[in-house]
């Protein structure tokens, strides 16, 4: 198991070489810093020398992978990739373009998104599960037939639409809820019902479809008819049973996103202006702040290998069957 | 005539999925799966709606060029006059004034509803046409419903007043009756817009005053491309790459496997917009490739759909992969080797056509998640050129239209319309086609 652990922990490490590194090609090779300048300082009316001072006050103007001119060590760690790039795996984000500190203004913001994401994982989790059993109680009548329809059609409805619709009709003509905004205490709870409202609906018909097939392989393997012709009742053996084998494969795929929970939902954040991770990002994206753009990468992929080395913990947890080796 | 890159790359789509589908249907379990999928009412009914989006977009796709050097399309010339009227601003649907919430700024509309004189009239105008569309979708109907039952009658052996009943009962081995009724549907549509599209505004008039019904219906062909030409830059990768990786294992296995769990670690988004922002930034440097801004539009679609595909054929290599190595240890593969056939040949005529269905369930089951994932990157602003017409668009401008007072709905309320009836046919037809294909479930229920 530990040596398992090891391994996959090594494994891990190139991966997130090999991204850091795509990243840094995305962002100073395809687009080199003078291009960066140019964005930032707008397209018209800049001089050389304004390009100059602006590469200088963000640290841009090192070349990309070799320094000729320092000595020693400092040939590969005065570049732009040792700078910019390596200082990630110590999780140093450096500063923002506009000059803000990236590491505190991420642990500022975490807290926000994990007040909607977590909620909304283990709400949506229980409600998908409970549908996903009764569809799969009801096999092959019309309540089955038509809670799969039901599942199809809200997966065909765009999650800008869920959150629009949302907010207008319960938040700006219904008045039960604000229509936006965060407070961090109890009294900010209102806040929150909305957002983690919604996160559960646009997660319900694809997970509850999943879950249903998932059920369903479970009720056909022996163990269920051994356990029916004990003569349990059918109630029995779908909580006792099926569910617990069921929860092997659920519980599996929720490991990997609890990690990624951190980086929050990005659109859900934006348009409830949760100062959360995920409107962080948008915010980046859509102001081209490249700095931020390639820290969540790295944090999100980062946080994403956490979650494949904890679900193979989570196997042999749940299921004893499996060893690692 | 012109061909913009996205034109070009969805015909050779189009007829790249004939070609897959006229070698497939030669074989018999295939034919087997699509009977399957013919005789359910709700999956056909689907598939109708589907197709005539998909006709929609092929007709938006050939484009020509004014001697002036304006391009439009073969739809707007079908269409006509819609995608040119205008008007100042906002005016709801079929209205008769523009939109205003005090009655004394209310101005006649410009170039819609001119005829009307009264409100009385107004009525029965709309009434009349509505009639008339409905009256000429019922003859037309009614001619492909005769010569439907002329035809089956010879299958079914039986009379011509027999088979006209069993038709209208939907009693056919096909389900016809519901094929029927979304024509009728369709067709009922397309006279709706005949009859109303040059004098009022169906789905009213956006904040510059163009038609949102124009809109909505040139956003079928971005929502069609971003769908097909992702498949398109995605299946090669994911079917040479997961073949190979399962056929050889050892080094390649290891290699191809490190490759895909890289890309498929980073955060989906994130890369899609990372490599968005560089490809932007590449196109503000060369302004000069091109020449014209639909042409700036339609590289900037392309260049969306290959950074989509590069992003999304890790989950479908994945699964080829594992099935290749269930495949490469079955008895025929053995005699295929012991006979000394060559390894390109073994996986192309003998491991392919064995993992193909997982193919055709990945792409139709991603099309719909790749229309509804345009919408998102819309807004993050990542999405398709501002310039090109998209339900995304459409969304994000009129998320705050709902804000207003008085509140405007119908840029909103088209565009869901529009994107939830394509997705929702979509995702019906791939529920069947999954169901038809997959052995596993098909036995589950």
């Amino acid at each position: 198991m530990l040596t398992y652990l090891i391994r996959r922990v090594l494994y891990a490490i190139p991966i997130l070489f090999v991204v850091n590194l795509i990243t840094f090609l995305l962002f100073f090779v395809v687009n080199t810093p003078d291009d960066i300048a140019h964005m930032q300082l707008g397209q018209k009316y800049v001089t050389p020398e304004s390009i100059m001072q602006w590469k200088q006050s963000h640290g841009y103007d090192a070349p990309l992978f070799w320094n000729s001119e320092s000595r020693g060590l400092a040939k590969f760690s005065d570049t732009l990739y040792f700078q910019k790039s390596i200082k990630l795996f110590g999780f140093d984000f450096g500063r923002s373009l506009q000059g803000r500190d990236i590491s505190s203004d991420i642990s500022e913001r975490m807290w926000p998104s994990l007040a909607i994401a977590i909620p909304t994982l283990i709400i949506g989790l229980f409600v998908n599960i409970t549908f996903a059993m009764l569809l799969a109680f009801f096999r092959g009548t019309y309540l089955d037939n038509w809670g799969v329809g039901f599942c199809i059609v809200l997966m065909s409805i765009s999650s800008m639409f869920f959150i629009i619709g949302g907010q207008f009709f319960l938040a700006k003509v219904l008045k039960l809820v604000p229509i936006s905004g965060f407070y961090p205490s109890w009294e900010g709870m209102k806040f929150l019902i909305l957002p983690v409202a919604i996160g559960v609906v646009t997660g319900v018909g694809a997970s509850t479809r999943w879950y249903r097939i998932i059920f369903l392989e479970e009720m056909h393997k022996d163990y269920v008819r051994t356990a029916r012709a004990k003569g349990l009742s059918e109630t029995k053996v779908l909580f006792k049973h099926i569910l617990r084998n069921a929860m092997i494969p659920i519980v599996t795929n929720v490991v990997v996103i609890i990690p990624l929970l951190f980086m929050g939902s990005l659109i859900l954040e934006a348009f409830f202006a949760i100062p959360g991770l995920g409107s962080y990002t948008i915010d980046a994206i859509q102001g081209q702040d490249f700095e931020i753009v390639r820290s969540m990468v790295f944090l999100g992929t980062f946080l994403y290998i956490i979650g494949l080395i904890c679900t193979d913990i989570a196997y042999v947890i749940v299921d004893p069957r499996v060893r690692l080796g | 005539m012109v061909f913009l890159w996205t034109d070009i790359f969805l015909f050779s789509f189009i007829v790249f999925f004939c070609i897959v589908g006229f070698i497939a249907f030669r074989q018999r379990h295939w034919q087997m799966a699509w009977k399957q999928l013919v005789v359910r009412p709700v999956p056909m009914f689907a598939f109708v709606i589907m197709m005539s989006y998909l006709l929609i977009g092929v007709i938006d796709s050939l484009h020509f060029q004014t001697k002036l050097g304006k391009t439009y399309s073969l739809l707007d010339v079908v269409i006509h006059p819609i995608g040119t009227m205008e008007e100042s601003s906002y005016s709801m649907p079929f209205a008769t004034h523009t939109y205003h919430l005090s009655e004394s700024f209310k101005k006649p509309l410009k170039q819609a509803a001119y005829h009307i004189k009264s409100a009385e009239q107004y009525y029965k105008d709309i009434l009349l046409r509505l009639t008339f569309a409905l009256i000429e979708a019922y003859i037309l109907i009614g001619l492909v419903y005769l010569v439907l039952a002329y035809k089956l009658k010879f299958i079914y052996q039986e009379s011509f007043g027999e088979m006209f009943v069993r038709l209208a009962k939907g009693q056919t081995t096909i389900a016809w009756r519901s094929i029927l009724f979304a024509l009728w549907l369709v067709i009922y549509c397309i006279f709706l817009v005949y009859q109303m599209g040059g004098h009022y505004y169906i789905f009213g008039t956006d904040k510059v005053g163009i038609s949102v019904f124009y809109q909505a219906v040139s956003s079928i062909r971005t929502g069609l491309m971003i769908g097909t030409l992702t498949t398109l830059v995605m299946l090669p990768f994911a079917i040479f790459l997961g073949m190979t990786a399962g056929f050889f294992g050892g080094i390649i296995d290891d290699a191809i496997q490190f490759f895909y769990v890289t890309l498929s670690s980073i955060p989906g988004v994130l890369l899609i917009s990372a490599s968005v922002l560089a490809f932007q930034v590449i196109m503000a440097n060369n302004p000069h490739w091109f020449p014209s801004s639909i042409e700036r539009a339609d590289i900037r679609l392309l260049g969306l759909c290959v950074v989509l595909g590069i992003t999304s054929w890790t989950s479908l290599c994945r699964l080829l992969r594992a099935e290749t190595l269930k495949v490469r240890e079955y008895d025929y593969l053995e005699a295929a080797k012991a006979l000394g056939v060559k390894s390109g040949a073994m996986m192309l005529r003998h491991i392919l056509p064995n993992i193909f269905h997982i193919i055709i369930i990945t792409v139709v089951l991603d099309f719909s998640m790749l229309v509804l994932a345009e919408t998102v990157l819309s807004y993050i602003g990542v999405g398709v050129d501002p310039s090109m017409m998209s339900w995304g668009q459409m969304i994000n401008s009129a998320r705050l239209e709902l804000a207003r007072e008085p509140i405007v709905w119908w840029p909103l309320l088209s565009a869901f319309l529009f994107m939830s009836v394509f997705v929702l046919s979509i995702n019906v037809f791939a529920d069947a086609v999954r169901d038809a294909l997959d052995p596993k479930i098909r036995k589950l229920v």
